[in-house]
């Protein structure tokens, strides 16, 4: 296939049923040389198997996988050239970190051993703990030895799933940022399996969300932010959002107005008039003197960047409000935003509350 | 019910070599909801632990309601005690979970149904009271090892990170909950956290602990805000800590002129002209889109509401947050106005570890 | 609610552990548990003169018992070792193969490598003498009238005899492959799969990376599986011919009423046992191997060698059919004899056709086999189900007082002896020490076996105990049961026990089927109450072959109906 050899992995129609579950249905995806891409979803989504069939940990029932152009399927792991990182770190406890990077060199049959396993740690920024053994390492060195030796084996393509999901968030946090450097400085392709969107969102150029074994959308960190396609998409990535039913009554430009039934707003899509969710996020909702939204702050939490508010609408639902304006609780406020930061959807025929569901 | 007045008097407990407690002192007044936060190995723990009568401490003192606890061993002590991952009984269903503390001391049969069942119906899973732990979810178990705490008479509940275990967004349902639960009940509680938006959102005050110490005792805002320490700085807030040197002082604010970036407005605390200074710049502070400095983003990163920034400022590199915006990549010259006056430190009083 | 209570409700809301009753524990597993096995020291101790004049310097044959003593001990040494060379080549991968599922039927296979840990072992000695030894065995399969193996024949070099070996291999190995099988699976495949997606070939990986992490099991498994061997009696006395190992000496020489020689060769017996088996402990302990890897030639040639034996199918194919079938054929070959064999034998002698020579007449008619193998079944299972409650009361005790002091590790090491000291010389030491010629407390049979056994079962539960409890987080949630109003007890009989219950129902079971199948103390400390295990070995010796081959048979059926339930109760 013509196309295919620039590309570091393509999947197509991959299918995997397990007894009653159906954990992968039909997915595709193409991810280019030195991209940095992430696969997010709730548990039980699917993305952890889809990791599996890449790395010929498991077998798919349908499909198939191509690493840099070479077909892969049926192939056992050590023959796909692929470099995975768990959660559990998996670093050989009885080896010093030297040794484990040495091992996977030789276990490649590359020539000088010894050197290529210097160079993966130094790249990594450990080469100062290499006579360690990994129980004596911090979780974060542990996961950098751990790339090294994916590196000292020949892999140029990273699988990692929930790579700093046993670390503590400060460490994860710091860790994420040096590790897509290193991939990048590398040139090499990561796909990062992860739950946890923040993560995704910070490091990866795209990333494809997953539900229900199917992927509802590909698109960079920014896109999936402020363009949802889904209202899974708009509730699972980008932290809290509020959700407020209405009726879409006409049309103005690339803006639909819609009637929340306390008063119109304009907001961002193109949907059809009847029942509609708009999507609005909290950090988007800001303190106004005027505005369609009325109501009495409720509760109030500092954050530290910002205060979030509870605000009870006139009509009894309540929203959410990020803002550095600090306000009193029991204040009561009129709440605005700009149609652009508003995105709306048509009311899903499984109904809201389903629509947003994690499992 | 009526929360307990908890004081903690001078607590030390050494381990070896290693002071877990360095003379802890804080008194946590009656249904305050209490956050102490401070990194893995800060001895939060361990006070807790002391609190629940589970570890001796070496020297010092624990009152509840100004009497001393330490002569009664746990079970008399009425502090609620929530391990990380609750520790549910996994032989015993969610009432008997429940009813243990009271069946335990030998409660009335029909004392012990009424407050079980008032105690399920508080945390809203009276109908999952035949279930066995392993059969909930995280928020359920959750709520079920409050319920416990509760039912058992508990006058302080002590919550040792009692969140870590449930997924991100189901985090902050929760912890909005156990807020609004201790409050209705006017119980005294005391949670140990290393998460800075968690201690944030739930507490009345906050303690920030390093190294067995307590560093400062406030309400939210004036531990984010008027941190006492560079540490405290950098852990609550994440501020760059930038050198510097305090060139005017006139009574707490002066002026400090930082490496690279120049004269900036400081607060400080009764330092002198000359003194060698950390000024603390919080990423939220900095506003791109001013014009006094100039800078190159480095590397940027989503992290939904806020884009994070690192710039570059001659030899300075900045950690800044700003809001989603489009069109800024590695490479984009951008300018920024700093919110001042900043914090001054003295510079000696960083010990540079600890943080990150 | 539920509540244990197996102390009593007296106990209730009292404070912590005294330390009377710490040490009131501790004398008495002192007592119970570790005096029967090591009292012969000290007997043969004080007893110095007469035992040496009587090994050194008998009147009429000066050192001529010495020798006969020194000839059984090193028969025994170079025996457990020969075994424990052949369990190794047969164990490490058949455990691997076992753990991992990779052969077609792992679950039988493992079930068949666990099934002489509940196999009574005289009984299985028997089966094996016929099948390899009589004419009527497996030879006549291949229509040959003289036995495969002759029951003497010794194997050069390392002169042991043969029938011994394949006995002791069969009744030896579970002890090797069960805590490696265990080990593996505890392990996960996780390491494994890195090591394979480095490009590592299966056969590097399982030299650089499986068999460094199972050292210290391979360590604790050969260890056990040396003493076995040591102090295996059942079997042994029965297929034993003129060459004898020392266990078998010790029962002929108490038969022969010398009980000095006997107990010089059972001090000898355990200071070899616990000389090769503490040291090991030890290794198994320390710090975790460390294997350092270097591209040096040497190792990326044995990789390339390595990786061209993993691609071969041919050759994984042939070792696992290899392995299986001499499996198979090392215990399920006595066990089919037994079964053709009660088939001949059961209406009337085959050589001589007379009914006397017959499983009917021998078991149902006159000569009464059936009451004595009943009377004897009865006694097996009372023993078998009062030592296991003795033994699981005083392990919860011991755990109790012990658990959470720093006596734990030293306890935990010493407990360990009565498995470490082969049974015969426990028999004889608890024999001296409660017999006539010590305390005079109580005398050979029912009551004295149940002494000895609840020797050597408490260990078992006591271990299964503390094993489950490091494994189970149980400390938070006593500190939670503690806040909630418990005291030290209440949290100990309402919340750690219960949660325990898993371990101490399969220590239980696997104290009961050894206490059932125990043959070498028994038949020393049992008098005229006879035990099922030792009928089979008097059967044997009597001749009487029909009924020692109904008794085998139904003691190899209810090795089945027990496998069963130790796969139910046992992990």
């Amino acid at each position: 296939m013509r196309g295919l050899s620039r590309k570091a992995l393509v999947v197509t129609g991959l299918t995997k049923r397990y007894p009653g579950v159906t954990a992968l249905d039909s997915v595709s995806l193409e991810v280019g040389e030195g991209e940095y891409f992430a696969v997010i979803g709730p548990s039980g989504s699917g993305k952890s198997t889809l990791l599996k069939c890449i790395a010929g940990l498991e077998r798919p029932d349908g499909g198939s996988v191509y690493i840099f152009g070479r077909r892969v399927d049926g192939l056992p792991p050590e023959e796909r050239g692929v470099g995975l990182i768990f959660q559990e770190i998996y670093l050989f406890p009885h080896m010093t970190a030297r040794s484990n990077v040495v091992y996977a060199a030789v276990a490649r049959g590359v020539g000088r051993a010894e050197d290529v396993a210097r160079e993966a740690l130094s790249a990594v920024g450990v080469e100062v703990r290499a006579r360690s053994l990994p129980r004596e390492l911090s979780l974060g060195e542990q996961q950098k030895v751990s790339l090294a030796r994916a590196l000292a084996s020949g892999a140029r393509l990273l699988l990692m799933d929930e790579p700093y999901g046993s670390m503590d968030p400060r460490t994860a946090a710091q860790l994420r940022y040096e590790v897509r450097r290193l991939a990048k400085s590398l040139g090499l392709t990561v796909i990062h399996v992860t739950h946890n969107q923040e993560e995704a969102m910070a490091v990866a150029d795209r990333v494809a969300v997953m539900r229900r074994g199917r992927v509802e959308q590909v698109g960079s960190p920014l896109e999936l932010y402020l363009r949802p396609k889904s209202l899974f998409v708009a509730r699972f990535v980008g932290g809290e959002n509020n959700f407020l039913e209405g009726e879409v009554v006409g049309r103005d430009g690339p803006y639909v107005e819609v009637d929340l039934g306390v008063g119109a707003v304009k907001a961002f899509g193109d949907v059809e008039p009847g029942r509609a969710v708009v999507a609005v996020r909290p950090e988007k909702l800001k303190f106004a003197e005027s505005g369609v939204l009325e109501g009495r702050v409720e509760a109030r939490e500092f954050l530290g960047k910002v205060y979030k508010y509870v605000v009870r609408l006139r009509d009894g639902r309540s929203v959410l409000v990020k803002s550095r304006e600090r306000v009193a609780q029991g204040a009561p406020v009129k709440l605005s935003f700009d149609p652009l930061d508003a995105v709306v959807f048509p009311y899903p025929p499984e109904g809201l509350a389903e629509a947003l569901r994690y499992e | 019910m009526r929360g307990a007045k908890v004081s903690v008097r001078d607590l030390r407990k050494r381990y070896g070599a290693v002071k877990a407690l360095d003379g802890v002192t804080f008194d946590v007044e009656s249904g305050e909801y209490f956050v102490i936060l401070g990194p893995v190995g800060s001895g939060r723990s361990t006070l807790l632990k002391c609190i629940a009568g589970l570890e001796r401490p070496d020297s010092g003192d624990i009152l509840f309601d100004g009497e001393s606890v330490l002569g009664l061993p746990p079970e008399k002590r009425l502090a609620g005690y929530m391990p990380p991952g609750y520790a549910l009984f996994p032989h015993m269903t969610v009432w008997e979970n429940v009813a243990y503390g009271l069946w335990i001391r030998g409660y009335p049969r029909r004392e012990v149904e009424e407050r079980v069942e008032e105690a399920l119906k508080l945390v809203g899973l009276l109908h999952r009271a035949d279930s066995y732990p392993h059969q909930l979810s995280g928020g359920q178990r959750q709520r079920i090892a409050l319920a416990r705490a509760l039912a058992s008479g508990a006058r302080v509940l002590l919550l040792d990170e009692p969140l870590t275990a449930l997924d991100a967004v189901l985090t902050l349902e929760v912890r909005r909950e156990v807020r609004r639960l201790a409050k209705s009940l006017g119980l005294t509680v005391i949670h140990v956290t290393h998460n800075q938006e968690e201690a944030m959102a739930v507490a009345d005050r906050v303690a920030v602990m390093r190294r067995g110490r307590v560093e400062q005792v406030g309400s939210p805002e004036e531990v984010y805000f008027n941190p006492l320490t560079p540490f405290e700085a950098k852990f609550v807030a994440d501020a760059n800590l930038l050198p510097g040197k305090l060139v005017e002082v006139e009574g707490a604010s002066g002026v400090a002129e930082v490496e690279g970036l120049g004269p900036v407005r400081v607060l400080h605390r009764g330092l002198a002209a000359g003194a060698e200074v950390l000024v603390a710049v919080r990423p939220e502070s900095i506003r791109v889109g001013g014009s006094r400095f100039r800078g190159k983003v480095l590397d940027l990163s989503h992290l939904g509401h806020t884009l994070r920034l690192w710039v570059e400022v001659g030899k300075l590199r900045l950690r800044v947050d700003t809001e989603p915006v489009l069109g800024l990549k590695p490479g984009s010259e951008i300018t920024f106005d700093l919110d001042e006056p900043l914090l001054a430190f003295e510079y000696s009083s960083w010990e540079g570890e600890g943080v990150e | 609610m539920k509540a244990v209570g197996f102390l009593s409700a007296r106990y209730r809301g009292r404070g912590p552990l005294s330390a009377a009753y710490v040490a009131v524990v501790l004398a008495a597993v002192a007592l119970l548990v570790l005096a029967p096995p090591l009292y012969v020291v000290v007997y043969v101790l004080t007893h110095a003169e007469a035992v040496v004049r009587e090994a050194f310097q008998h009147y009429l044959i000066g050192s001529a018992y010495w020798q006969m003593i020194t000839r059984a001990l090193l028969l025994s040494l170079r025996l457990a070792l020969a075994t424990l060379a052949v369990d190794l080549a047969l164990g490490l991968p058949l455990s691997y193969l076992i753990a991992r599922r990779k052969l077609k039927a792992s679950a039988l296979v493992e079930n068949l490598a666990t099934l002489p840990l509940v196999l009574p072992t005289s009984a299985f000695g028997f089966a094996a003498l016929m099948a390899w030894s009589s004419p009527l065995g497996i030879s006549s399969l291949f229509g040959q009238r003289a036995a495969l193996i002759p029951q003497d024949a010794v194997l050069p070099v390392v002169e042991v005899p043969v029938l011994l070996l394949i006995v002791h291999v069969a009744l030896t190995l579970p002890y090797l492959v069960r805590p490696l099988v265990a080990t593996l699976e505890t392990l996960g495949e996780a390491y494994e799969l890195v090591s394979r997606s480095l490009g590592a070939p299966i056969l590097t990986t399982f030299r650089r990376v499986v068999l460094p992490l199972i050292a210290p099991s391979l360590v604790t498994g050969s260890a056990l599986a040396l003493t076995r061997s040591l102090g295996e009696t059942g079997a042994t006395l029965i297929v034993a011919g003129v060459n004898f190992p020392a266990s078998v000496a010790i029962v002929r020489l108490v038969g022969a009423l010398k009980m000095g020689l006997a107990s010089l060769l059972a001090s000898l017996l355990v200071a070899s046992a616990l000389s090769l088996v503490l040291p090991a402990e030890l290794l198994s302990k320390r710090a975790a191997l460390r294997a350092e890897v270097r591209g040096t030639r040497l190792e990326k040639a044995l990789v390339r060698v390595e990786r061209k034996l993993s691609s071969s199918a041919l050759l994984s194919r042939l070792a696992k059919a290899t392995l299986a079938s001499v499996l198979a054929i090392l215990l399920l070959a006595p066990i089919a004899v037994i079964v053709k064999m009660l088939v001949e034998y059961w209406s009337c002698d085959p050589y001589t056709g007379r009914v006397e020579g017959g499983v009917l007449y021998q078991v149902f008619g006159p000569a009464g086999y059936w009451p004595r193998i009943v009377r004897a079944a009865a006694n097996s299972f009372l023993v078998a189900s009062l030592a296991t409650l003795t033994a699981v009361y005083l392990s919860i005790l011991l755990f109790a007082a012990v658990r959470r002091t720093k006596l734990l590790p030293l306890v935990r090491a010493l407990i360990k002896i009565p498995l470490i000291v082969p049974t015969s010389a426990t028999g004889l030491s608890a024999l001296l020490l409660y017999g006539e010629s010590g305390l005079n407390l109580v005398q050979p049979g029912i009551w004295l076996t149940l002494l000895v056994h609840v020797s050597f079962t408490t260990p078992v539960v006591f271990e299964t105990l503390i094993s489950t409890y490091e494994s189970l987080e149980v400390d938070p949630l006593e500190e939670v049961a503690r806040t909630l109003g418990a005291t030290p007890y209440d949290a100990l009989e309402t919340v750690t026990l219960p949660v325990l219950r898993r371990g101490i129902v399969a220590g239980a079971v696997l104290a009961f089927l050894g206490s059932l199948g125990e043959t070498g103390a028994t038949m020393m400390v049992m008098g005229r109450d006879e035990m099922l295990t030792v009928l089979i070995v008097n059967m044997a010796e009597a001749m009487a072959v029909p009924a020692a081959l109904f008794t085998s048979a139904l003691l190899l059926l209810y090795a089945l109906a027990a496998l069963l339930l130790l796969r139910t109760f046992v992990r």
